[in-house]
């Protein structure tokens, strides 16, 4: 168990070195020369071409890659072009308000969307289940920034009751961008909920533990959701990528100083290392939860724990049946 | 084979179902095939709703020159500046009662005196052009990679799959807007990252796909009557494997439109002077406190746009797989 555990975080080692390198590639095509960024418009050509000497930029490729990752793995991720201090400055400024962000998104999508979707299937064809099924429908299909920009107009101009931008009121700053962030990955969750909750409960344990009769609460929480929760786990790991992604827009819309709207800011002012910087990080952390899920799985399901306990031969014959003899 | 086995209405498509007939018997089965595909389709009127409503747009994104004048989507009007619904300039009501015809604003002018309901037509060509050629594109390259690696296995797998994985870290909307940065702004650039993007999905897809089909009686049957490779994969791999593959794409058009539109918001993708919807929401935020409407039009039309493609795409998955519909 431990071990897997391990194991999985030693995977993450080169993912975040290729991840890192990818990025790298595409943002090394970055139109701007960041000599002449640093140093203004008016600056002679020729110190451009000396600072661009200094700072390596003339280099290969490769050397520059390389010495951008020995910089990062003795926790030096650049400096900004456009500040001229470390990277680092800025971001862990702003790293707490998205942290904020997401932590709340996903806990909103996962309890809020499992207990709608449960609810949804233990009802099927009630009316309660078709309201939800269509607005599940209607949510997955509304663009974040739009229903931002719609709960802004209701909410902040028209009511007056809630911020319309900035972090400055605790709280009810994060209620909207929070709503934003959350329907749409919420409304998966729901249909995963929904649907496999239904496949569960037709199953023969279920009737059995009726049958037996326990109480109806005790068998969908406990039997029928348990079986239930792989795939609806998946679906929330998987909807942290999309909601990481909608954060960048929806920080941007709400003004909210956090890593999304610092790459935005950092990208439009050709802020290289800064881009650099935020956009590892925020892969790093859907990394990390696309972990927690693959650990998750094993305190879920026994059946995957044996497998990781004696797995040896049997995955590698599985490997070979799914490939065609030739 | 037995070609009875088709009136049962098991899933024809489906990689489980039965296989691709000898090429003599083909086109009389095919054409049965798909006409029992659009009878089950039809039986599902939000389906055909959402296809009727997709329809309509595509057309009029079509035939706008016929009943529009382009002109109009980039004419700037000082004295028709935010006009509500309906409602006309004073300039414009002079020319009306001088006997000319002038257009009606049914959903209103913009900040810059432009006719919203011209522009957002005119929109739906930049929107759609940019989400069919993004799936079309991405499609093409995932089945070139997930074919390859779910056929032939091995080492191809391995390493194509641990590229996808490196990936699929990153979230798809930061993704690609980097590598937008990377290459500038602009309709082209924005297609080209957003496909960039979208591809290992898609591998992911038609490896799982290509992986249930290869391993079924008919490819073992094609192989062991002297088939070569590429006979196999065109012939009885792919056309087996389309039915979940369309389904994927067509219900990823809806966040392909979402993904354009996003970008373009922040300004990242198609620039303002064109009409795109995204780009329009951008320059209307402005003005959301008095004039709500230039917000509201937008984006309704892409959530309509986006959920018709949700819709089609559910339906196409219930016609294909009978089975999945209980």
């Amino acid at each position: 168990m431990v071990k897997y555990v391990i194991k999985r975080i030693l995977i993450l080692i080169p993912i975040m070195l290729a991840v890192s390198f990818v990025v790298f590639s595409i943002l090394y095509f970055n139109p701007g020369d960041p000599a002449r960024i640093m140093l203004g418009a008016s600056a002679p050509q020729e110190a451009v071409e000396q600072l661009r000497e200094e700072l390596g930029l003339n280099d290969p490729f490769l050397v520059q890659y390389f010495r951008y990752l020995s910089g990062v793995l003795h926790g030096d991720f650049g400096t900004s072009y456009r500040s001229g201090q470390s990277v680092f400055l800025e971001i862990g400024a702003r790293l707490p308000v998205t942290l904020t962000l997401a932590g709340l998104s996903i806990l909103v999508v996962a309890v809020v969307g499992v207990l709608l979707g449960i609810i949804s299937a233990v009802k099927q064809y009630s009316i309660l289940d078709y309201v939800l099924t269509v607005l599940s429908m209607l949510a997955s299909s509304i663009p974040n920034f739009w229903l931002a920009m719609m709960m802004m107009l209701f909410f902040s101009l028209q009511l007056g009751i809630l911020p319309a931008s900035g972090v400055e009121d605790g709280w009810r700053s994060y209620v909207m961008p929070v709503i934003a962030l959350s329907l749409p990955p919420m409304a998966e969750v729901i249909r995963m909920t929904r649907s496999a909750m239904l496949e569960t409960i037709r199953q023969d344990y279920i009737r059995t533990a009726r049958a037996k009769g326990l109480m109806e609460h005790i068998v969908i929480w406990r039997h029928a959701l348990k079986n239930a929760l792989m795939p609806i786990i998946t679906v929330i790991g998987s909807n942290f990528g999309s909601l990481l992604g909608g954060a960048v827009v929806i920080e941007t819309v709400f003004g909210l100083p956090g890593l999304g709207s610092l790459i935005v800011t950092s990208i439009r002012s050709q802020d290289v290392p800064q881009v650099m910087a935020g956009t590892l990080l925020i892969a790093l952390m859907f990394c990390v939860v696309l972990l927690v899920v693959d650990v998750a799985y094993t305190f879920i399901d026994p059946r995957v724990r044996t497998r990781y306990l004696k797995e040896k031969k049997p995955r590698l014959k599985k490997g070979e049946s799914e490939v065609p003899a030739a | 084979m037995n070609p009875l086995s088709y009136k049962s209405g098991r899933a024809p498509l489906s990689p489980g179902g039965p296989a691709h007939p000898a090429p003599a018997e083909d086109e009389e089965f095919i054409a049965q095939e798909h006409f029992e595909l659009w009878h089950r389709f039809c039986e599902n009127k939000t389906a055909v709703f959402g296809l009727v409503v997709l329809v309509i747009i595509i057309l009029a994104a079509l035939t706008a020159n016929l009943f529009l004048d382009p002109n109009l989507v980039t004419l700037q009007d000082a004295y028709s500046r935010g006009l509500a619904p309906f409602q006309h300039s004073e300039a414009e009501l002079e020319r009306i009662a001088a006997g000319e015809s002038i257009i009606t604003h049914i959903l209103g002018t913009d900040g810059y005196g432009r006719d919203i309901f011209v522009r957002i037509i005119f929109g739906a060509r930049s929107s759609l052009t940019i989400a069919f050629a993004t799936i079309a594109i991405s499609c093409v390259a995932g089945l070139i990679f997930g074919v390859g690696a779910g056929y032939f296995g091995g080492v191809l797998d391995t390493v194509v799959m641990r590229i996808v994985d490196v990936f699929m870290c990153l979230p798809p909307l930061l993704f690609s807007l980097s590598i937008v940065s990377a290459l500038g702004n602009g309709m082209g650039n924005l297609i080209l990252a957003v496909s960039i993007t979208m591809t290992p999905f898609f591998t992911r897809v038609v490896r799982a796909t290509v992986l249930s089909v290869a391993s079924m009686d008919y490819i073992e049957a094609a192989r062991a009557n002297g088939a070569t490779h590429l006979h196999i994969i065109l012939r009885h791999l792919i056309p087996n494997c389309m039915g979940p593959i369309i389904v994927e794409a067509t219900i990823s058009l809806s966040s392909m439109i979402m993904i354009a539109a996003g970008l373009s918001f922040i300004g990242m993708g198609v620039l303002p002077p064109s009409p795109e919807w995204g780009a329009m929401l951008n320059e209307s935020r402005e003005f959301m406190r008095d004039a709500p409407w230039m917000v509201l039009a937008p984006g309704l039309t892409i959530m309509i746009t986006a959920l018709s493609f949700n819709l089609v795409g559910d339906g196409l998955r219930d016609a294909l797989d009978p089975r999945l519909k209980k």
